[in-house]
């Protein structure tokens, strides 16, 4: 019996859960719109919304099923943002690069992020509106020096001219898939000394729950 | 209420009509609406098993010919002998080269459906004369395909509802095979039930197999009248599938019983047809045959699974003191659901076993289906009690009504709303409704699709006014706005109940995320009173988000036996007043620094920081870290061979622990 996804080692499916983070009219909401265009899957009740989206890709043989959770990105709703991105995979911090305020917010959301999660979440950092580089705010070197300083990466993209959006997923993609494996062997190597390790009246025994404490991906399949 | 008795009504002139020419219209109107796959299996059971062993499709091998007139009589069909004999010929756990051993002792025709390992997926392994396709081998397998919601073998075109009837039709049909199936000869032969249940007892062991365990059979069938009627009346049960396949015994029974089952399956077939896509719910038979089987075991005290459920609902029921919350009952209820679920997994209690019924990938999603008809149905209404005395108790029910009739009085741009069109007085009207009928329901999935069409009739009227797509933005204000129109504090409970009891692994899903905003939008109009709003939120987030974690935790470490045993009897001892124990609810992932905060409340202790959990064995005395498991640990020394006597004890953390000494625990 596990929780893992089913199947062979072969044929395993990743679920992984995203959220997307970020100010509101900074172009969250276009930007998955744009990833998902026709592609909605009619299974789900409240097809054609952009706050709930799902995607299937399949990644150098392997399933992945993404569910996209966005939020509401204005001030009065920051305190609901644990609820969202609990148990999240990866986060896309999104940004207008016009607009430095909202890069600001960015950085807010990535020292939240560690505080909470730790880091077994894959975080991307996107420049938006990179069609409006005429009246960008936020220069690239900063942007791109920051991300690297927080363990994240960094990217541009236009939603308006579909630029930049295939690989920011794709990318985010491999990363989550490589850290569910790196979790996995590490698990795996876990229960096995956990195993060995038994002798007699054993009273600590906070080894498993270290391992699983350490959170992950592909829930199910 | 009064729409179902309404419906009923309707139903009931169903019955006269359609008992009058049953078997007639049954067939007819069946074959017109239902899918290919459907029919057919509907088919073998309604016409095959009516032409009842046709001239015995499966003495091919024994060669002596099953007159028709004796089989009419005795009633027996092959998918009644299939259904009777399992053990025999459905061995799961066999290996490549076991079931090969087996299969070259008998002559060609004879099968096996069992789980190759190395396909990773069910074959049906068929004895072929040695110089047929398998290329010398003797033995071929055909593998299963398991979709949604058939089992069909690799190949063909035909699927059926679960592995009795696609093997019974290739008893009848060869369609992909080389030949049909035979059915080994001991089944063949068999006159009665009686016959047939000698020959399953015996398994595998005389006709076919030397080796595999004899499964416990178990007769389920006794209440199964009584158990129809009450799904017919459970208005959670929308899906009412044509189930011809009634139950397994029922080809079986005394003639004197046609009638009455006569009539019961024109009731749902009545059902089905007054359904729009009563077509795809019709697919749902299997599975509801399987959650119906369940749920019998679960009322069968004589069945381990049996006990174990009927005594958690009693101590629930009796014991609705023992939780120190809403949330703390709810999640203890989710682990043992998922408890439950892992024993059915491994225990051979079900019979036939679930997996030749439902489709592998399914399984769980029945199982979980059929852990809501067991332990939440019977419990929702000491339930839906506890968790709003828990509400009243501690304040939050006064709280969130004054909040709400303040928050009501808002317009949607005080809510956050921007642009988009509100639903009108009308529409909330109906939102209304639709939560009502949500409270009604005790099964966590259904009343999440209820709030998913809430949810999508939000966006439609919001959509219906603008054109364009909204994300959260947008949309998580307008939930906030229309949850307080809606001005309905009890909402607040169902959500925690969905959240908590929900099955784990949809909570990443549609569900989860709309479940999850309207927590979200509940907790902003609860807190709508405070300026300061944004700091008790996320205080109260931060705790929401460590509960997840860890029940998620809990839920990932696969649970044995041992941790049915939920109970864990601990002493305090006191200075003066000698030793008092008492037995508590303890979960075996439930850390010592539960216990303690437990032991302080169970024991009313005013100085919880002097205190500690001791394991107290004859010699020693321990300490526990707050961080280690005492179930576990209980767990880990039963285990041990010469275990000594021993007593989880919670008391000061002394200078003096020589006065232990003089404590006689009385320790069951």
């Amino acid at each position: 019996f596990t929780m893992a996804a089913g199947g062979g080692a072969g044929n395993k499916t990743y679920s992984f859960k995203v959220v997307l983070l970020g100010e509101g009219c900074v172009g969250k909401t276009s930007l998955v719109l744009r990833y998902c265009e026709n592609k909605f899957n009619d299974k789900h009740i409240t097809t054609l919304q952009a706050s709930f989206l799902t995607k299937k890709l399949n990644i150098t043989g392997k399933r992945v099923n993404l569910a996209i959770w966005d939020t509401a990105g204005q001030e009065r709703f920051h305190a609901l943002g644990p609820i969202y991105y609990r148990d999240s995979n990866g986060a896309i911090l999104v940004y207008d690069i016009t607009d430095e305020d909202s890069f600001q917010k960015v950085k807010n959301w990535v020292k939240e992020l560690r505080k909470m999660l730790g880091n077994e979440i894959c975080l991307c950092i996107v420049g938006n509106k990179v069609d409006l580089e005429k009246e960008r705010h936020v220069s690239v070197e900063e942007a791109e020096g920051y991300a690297e300083s927080v363990g994240a990466k960094h990217y541009h993209t236009s939603a308006k001219l579909n630029k930049g959006i295939e690989e920011l997923f794709l990318d985010l993609c491999k990363r989550m898939m490589e850290t569910a494996q790196a979790e996995e062997r590490a698990k795996g190597n876990g229960a096995s000394q956990s195993t060995t390790s038994r002798r007699g009246v054993q009273i600590v025994d906070d080894d498993p729950q270290a391992a699983t404490a350490a959170g992950g991906c592909c829930s199910s399949a | 209420m009064y729409s179902f008795t309404r419906r009923w009504r309707q139903c009931l002139i169903y019955i006269y009509f359609l008992s009058l020419s049953l078997s007639l219209s049954l067939s007819l109107s069946l074959s017109l609406s239902l899918s290919l796959s459907l029919s057919l299996s509907l088919r073998l059971e309604g016409e095959v098993s009516g032409v009842y062993l046709q001239s015995s499709p499966c003495a091919g091998a024994s060669g002596e010919r099953d007159s028709g007139y004796d089989s009419l009589r005795r009633r027996m069909s092959v998918l009644d002998r299939l259904r009777h004999t399992h053990p025999v010929w459905l061995l799961l756990t066999l290996s490549d080269k076991e079931a090969t051993r087996i299969l070259l002792q008998q002559p060609p025709g004879v099968f096996l459906v069992r789980k190759s390992s190395t396909l990773q997926r069910k074959v049906l392994s068929l004895r072929v004369s040695d110089d047929d396709a398998s290329g010398g081998a003797g033995v071929c397998d055909f593998p299963v395909r398991e979709s949604q919601y058939t089992f069909s073998l690799e190949g063909s075109g035909i699927s059926f509802a679960d592995l009795f009837r696609l093997v019974a039709f290739y008893c009848i049909s060869r369609d992909v095979l080389p030949f049909t199936l035979n059915l080994p000869e001991a089944i063949a032969a068999s006159k009665t039930q009686k016959d047939l249940e000698e020959v399953a007892q015996l398994g595998a062991g005389t006709t076919v197999i030397d080796g595999p365990p004899l499964r416990l059979r178990h007769h389920l069938g006794n209440n199964e009248d009584s158990s129809d009627d009450e799904d017919l009346c459970d208005e959670e049960e929308e899906d009412y599938g044509v189930s011809l396949e009634n139950d397994l015994e029922q080809g079986l029974r005394p003639p004197f019983k046609a009638r009455r089952r006569g009539v019961r399956v024109g009731v749902k077939v009545a059902l089905s047809f007054r359904k729009v896509s009563g077509v795809f719910s019709t697919f749902m038979t299997p599975e509801r045959r399987a959650v119906r089987r369940i749920a019998e075991l679960s009322r069968d005290k004589s069945s381990y699974f049996g006990c174990l459920v009927q005594d958690y609902i009693s101590f629930v029921q009796e014991n609705k003191g023992c939780h120190t919350s809403g949330l703390d009952l709810l999640q203890t209820l989710r682990q043992f659901m998922t408890q439950m679920k892992a024993y059915l997994t491994q225990s051979s209690e079900l019979d036939p076993p679930i997996e030749s019924l439902i489709p592998e990938d399914q399984i769980d999603s029945v199982l979980e289906k059929a852990m809501h008809k067991c332990v939440l149905k019977p419990l929702k209404g000491v339930v839906e009690v506890a968790l709003h005395d828990f509400q009243v108790s501690s304040g939050g029910w006064q709280q969130l009504r004054e909040n709400l009739a303040l928050a009501k009085t808002r317009r949607p741009q005080d809510l956050g709303v921007d642009g988009a069109v509100p639903p009108d007085p009308m529409a909330i009207e109906k939102i209304r409704h639709k939560f009502h009928n949500m409270r009604k329901m005790y099964s966590p999935d259904k009343k999440v699709s209820l709030l998913l069409r809430v949810c999508k009739l939000i966006y439609t009227i919001m959509q219906d006014n603008s054109g364009r797509m909204y994300g959260a933005d947008d949309f998580l204000p307008m939930l906030t706005y229309v949850l307080a129109q809606c001005d309905m504090p009890q909402l607040d409970t169902e959500i925690l109940y969905m959240m908590e009891l929900l099955d784990p692994s949809l909570l990443h899903g549609e569900g989860g995320y709309y479940l999850t905003s309207a927590y979200g939008a509940m907790a902003l109009i609860k807190n709508f009173q405070e300026e300061q709003a944004a700091r008790v939120l996320s205080s109260e987030a931060r705790d929401t988000l460590h509960q997840w974690h860890r029940r998620r935790t809990a839920q990932r470490t696969a649970p044995s036996v041992d941790d049915f045993q939920n109970y864990l009897r601990v002493a305090l001892q006191e200075v003066n007043s000698g030793c008092t124990a008492k037995t508590l609810l303890v979960h075996p992932y439930s850390t010592t620094e539960e216990v303690c905060s437990l032991c302080t409340y169970k024991f009313n202790v005013h100085d919880p920081e002097n205190h500690a959990l001791f394991l107290i064995t004859e010699a020693t005395s321990q300490q526990l870290a707050p961080d280690t498991h005492p179930q576990r640990i209980k767990a880990e020394i039963h285990s041990h061979p010469n275990s000594q006597p021993f007593h989880f004890v919670y008391r000061r953390v002394p200078n003096l622990n020589l006065l232990w000494t003089s404590c006689q625990l009385a320790y069951s």
